[in-house]
């Protein structure tokens, strides 16, 4: 299950590609602290007051896509607030894919794809599988 | 296939919604849970009765729909009685349209981010508890 998202975002690839790789330019528009390290197999840790949310960049090709898994934790979903009763286990990926703007380099296309968290499966579920 | 019975085997999967979605994506799911929800429980063999397929393609269904949490089964004698539980589906709207707000409010923040440079104020999300 996912949320799919994209807008048009009114500068090139190249900034909005800093906004979604430097923690600290992360940060500004996320209103938390991000630490990210911006290679395929690198961590980011979001703190937003307080809670932690950890995760690994599965991938990364510059200027146009970016992948994070979260890491399994609670009341967080990777960059947005989660649930307080989010079961352990779960853990989401959210994917940024950026195209600049055919005619117009000087803006930039970006879509969101958030999914949401698959918890282990239960021995319920391998037996019916 | 020989589906798990007996009250319980299924409740014991904590409701989720990864499969929801896709659990309905087949035409004979829904009407197998359309059966379900407006003629009450049933089992594999009297729905399968209802429908255009084999006892066992209607087994398989059940046996997805039960996975995405769905149906729940219920032994009783010799028979499983199979019935429509719609909470996982009331929950994966809700997570979508959570999710969706959510990325709206941050892709607006980034946005104006972008064409300010102005970090966004730190605040909380309306009601979130703030203790832990």
């Amino acid at each position: 299950m996912e949320v799919r998202r994209t807008v048009l975002l009114p500068r090139p690839v190249e900034t909005v590609w800093a906004a979604l790789t430097e923690g600290g330019r992360l940060s500004a528009w996320l209103g938390g602290d991000v630490d990210l390290e911006p290679f395929p197999g690198g961590q980011i840790v979001v703190n937003e007051d307080g809670r932690l949310r950890r995760g690994v960049i599965v991938d990364l090709e510059p200027l146009r896509h970016l992948e994070i898994r979260w890491l399994p934790g609670s009341r967080r979903m990777g960059f947005l607030w989660g649930p307080d009763d989010e079961p352990a286990g779960s853990g989401g990926e959210v994917e940024f894919v950026l195209a600049s703007v055919p005619a117009n380099a000087a803006c930039t296309y970006l879509t969101v794809v958030e999914r949401a968290p698959v918890p282990s499966a239960s021995p319920a579920a391998l037996a019916v599988a | 296939m020989d589906l798990p019975g007996g009250s319980g085997v299924y409740p014991e999967r904590k409701p989720e919604n990864a499969n929801v979605f896709e659990a309905l994506a087949d035409p004979t799911r829904r009407e197998v849970m359309r059966r379900l929800a407006e003629g009450g429980p049933a089992t594999a063999t009297e729905l399968a009765g209802d429908l255009p397929v084999t006892r066992q393609a209607v087994a398989k269904h059940l046996a997805t729909l039960a996975e995405a949490g769905l149906v729940t089964s219920d032994r009783q004698g010799r028979e499983t009685l199979f019935s429509f539980t719609p909470q996982p589906l009331a929950d994966a709207v809700s997570w979508m349209a959570d999710v969706s707000a959510q990325w709206d409010d941050r892709l607006q923040a980034l946005s104006q981010y972008l064409e300010t440079g102005e970090p966004r104020p730190k605040r909380r999300r309306a009601g979130f508890d703030t203790d832990r």
